[in-house]
């Protein structure tokens, strides 16, 4: 049984422009003690999508899914009261920003004591010392020092570490970070990717893990989903993704990754791009929503509806030519 | 990434607490004021020359001691011969009372329907917008006379009245806070951890909101108090012989062509004190906006 499974998620938008059809019939799952990597475009619905799990997505929009379960209970239809209880001590998140992710009037140490205080136990001094240690935990020296400071005295690195210390707090089974090395600078970002795989391989926590740097995802990914326009367009095994991807989506991301090998003198390798914009959401997307702006795009791909299906080593892919196509890949 | 990486940060906790930001001369010298406000409110039987209330008709209309009275009347006596120095201790306690407990009252009706809206939004939202709108084409002035007039004159009548009034500041100010703090990643944050939204708004959002809501409350006061006066002198407020400092003038307006000196003493202590109380919260707001930056 997985930890987490999705099955026909869709998250529609409402607009001043109409309904918006963020999210269309995902299917995932993660594993315990596994790290599943999301990655896609800004606007893909990948943040969206993660925020709907625990239901904190924001008024104006709307989710259903066939099935939602998290250690195999559907939680679509917990009521908030339970929804709450879960949220933290069942999943836990890790957010984006760590300038603006811890608030600014509470000393750190307050506000991992408060999680623990919620979910734990009402012991004040068990929670200082369980707020102690996950600092040190999280690779945080003087942590009984640090309890007693502000947010706006930590540097940028030390406050997402306080924000993984934060989502550890109430042992969760899955944490969802959502672009957590985003903010940070490349050094403290390896630091930071390292830890968070660290302790999920100590506390056999499932990881899911959005981004869209694919340096991120060879790095700490055992799954990867590639998202377009609200679909997964293709998931499996991170390294055969990476290796050898099926769809011309997933190919043209890896080609945008600039290369830190040099290039052979005199000749400059020019970084690839993917020309167009992403489709604007509002209607019914037919055929291929990625068809616009595919190298390979066919007449078929605009009018016939593309089934999910495995192809290769990877275990989806949506593209109508995922097998067939292979030899314009590497033409 | 090599297994070598330290997994430990190593920059030291820097221990100094950010000092205040440089606020000009304007806090200090209105803190001052109202703190020796206070002072002579609380202390006020201590410092007080003479009993508020002693007449001596013998005595009335002594002249105060820089236009040639004596010593044992510093600001003269008014027309009933009740030592003006020791009215105008007296008189600070209730333009403080109403000051703060207007203040309070207000305070928690419009920060109460300020988080409604804020949070809430929609329906609720558009409620307390029209209560808003209802409120500010109501002039103060009249309808404070109106309802005290109708409801009668007490200290704590007078605050309630004042604070109907007066709390619309609060509403705008904590909507537009609530509007932007619901979506501050650290409120989603303390969601995520499985906080509720009580708990969100008492120990997220609200400590968020604690500046300009005292910059807020501190020009209210001074609004409350130059409207108590003014009801007092049009006897709509604190009833005689309490001592209030619209009331005194009030009493003395039938002198003031004689002894102009009975009007001007207190008014210049409503002034001071209106003065004081709004150098103040300009002061806490230039403190607050240095502050924003960091």
């Amino acid at each position: 049984m997985a930890l987490l499974e999705i099955s026909d998620l869709n998250i529609e938008v409402v607009t001043g422009s109409g309904v918006l059809h963020a999210v269309r019939g995902i299917d995932l799952a993660v594993n315990a003690g596994e790290t599943l990597c999301i990655v896609g475009e800004s606007g893909c619905g990948k943040s969206l999508m993660a925020l709907s799990i625990t239901g904190l997505l924001p008024p104006v929009a709307r989710c259903s899914a066939t099935r939602l379960a998290f250690e195999g209970h559907d939680i679509q239809h917990l009521s908030r009261r339970e929804l709450e209880d879960l949220r933290g001590k069942g999943i836990g998140f890790i957010f984006q920003d760590p300038m603006t992710g811890l608030n600014p009037t509470m000393t750190i140490g307050r506000q991992l004591m408060e999680v623990h205080l919620r979910h734990v136990g009402r012991d004040r001094e068990a929670a200082k010392t369980a707020a102690v240690s996950f600092l040190t935990r999280v690779g945080i020296a003087n942590a009984a020092t640090r309890l007693r400071q502000y947010p706006h005295e930590l540097s940028g690195g030390l406050r997402q570490r306080v924000m993984i210390a934060m989502a550890l707090m109430a042992h969760p089974r899955l944490i969802i970070a959502d672009e957590p090395t985003t903010a940070l600078d490349v050094t403290i970002q390896a630091q930071v990717l390292s830890l968070l795989k660290s302790l999920q391989r100590e506390h056999g926590i499932g990881l899911v893990f959005i981004t869209h740097d694919l340096g991120v995802v060879a790095a700490i990914a055992d799954r990867v989903a590639v998202m377009y326009a609200g679909e997964v367009v293709e998931t499996g095994d991170a390294r055969d993704v990476l290796a050898d991807p099926r769809h011309p989506y997933t190919r043209a991301l890896i080609s945008c990754v600039p290369s830190t090998t040099p290039s052979p003198a005199g000749v400059s390798v020019e970084l690839g791009t993917i020309p167009g914009r992403v489709p604007l959401l509002h209607g019914r997307i037919e055929g291929c929503a990625f068809a616009p702006r595919c190298a390979l795009v066919r007449d078929r791909c605009s009018t016939e509806t593309v089934p999910a299906r495995p192809a290769g080593a990877v275990e989806i892919c949506r593209c109508l030519f995922a097998i067939e196509k292979r030899e314009f890949f590497h033409a | 990434m090599t297994a070598s990486t330290p997994l430990v940060a190593d920059d030291q906790p820097s221990l100094s607490r950010s000092r205040l930001p440089t606020a000009g001369p304007g806090l200090w010298v209105g803190g001052a004021i109202l703190l020796l406000t206070v002072l002579l409110a609380i202390f006020a039987p201590l410092l007080a020359p003479h009993s508020p209330y002693a007449q001596s008709l013998a005595e009335r209309l002594i002249k105060p001691v820089f236009m040639g009275g004596t010593w044992d009347h510093p600001l003269g006596t008014d027309h009933l011969g009740r030592d003006v120095l020791s009215r105008l201790i007296y008189g600070s306690r209730m333009s403080l009372a109403v000051g703060f407990g207007t203040i309070l009252i207000s305070a928690v009706l419009g920060i109460g329907l300020g988080l409604a809206a804020g949070f809430r939004g929609g329906r609720t939202d558009a409620f307390v917008v029209f209560l808003l709108t209802v409120r500010l084409s109501l002039p103060i002035m009249l309808a404070a006379i109106a309802l005290n007039g109708l409801l009668g004159n007490s200290l704590g009548l007078m605050m309630l009245i004042l604070a109907f009034f007066l709390w619309d500041q609060f509403l705008v100010v904590s909507r537009a806070l609530a509007m932007r703090l619901k979506n501050a990643e650290f409120v989603l944050a303390a969601r995520a951890a499985g906080f509720s939204d009580f708990h969100i708004i008492v120990r997220e959002v609200l400590p968020n909101m604690t500046g300009p809501l005292v910059i807020v409350a501190t020009l209210e006061m001074a609004h409350a108090i130059m409207l108590e006066s003014a009801l007092s002198f049009l006897g709509l407020g604190i009833r005689p012989p309490a001592a209030s400092w619209g009331l005194m003038i009030a009493e003395a307006k039938d002198f003031v062509y004689f002894e102009a000196w009975l009007v001007n003493i207190p008014g210049f202590a409503i002034f001071t004190l209106v003065a004081g109380i709004t150098l103040f919260g300009e002061g806490l707001r230039t403190v607050f906006e240095n502050a924003g930056g960091r």
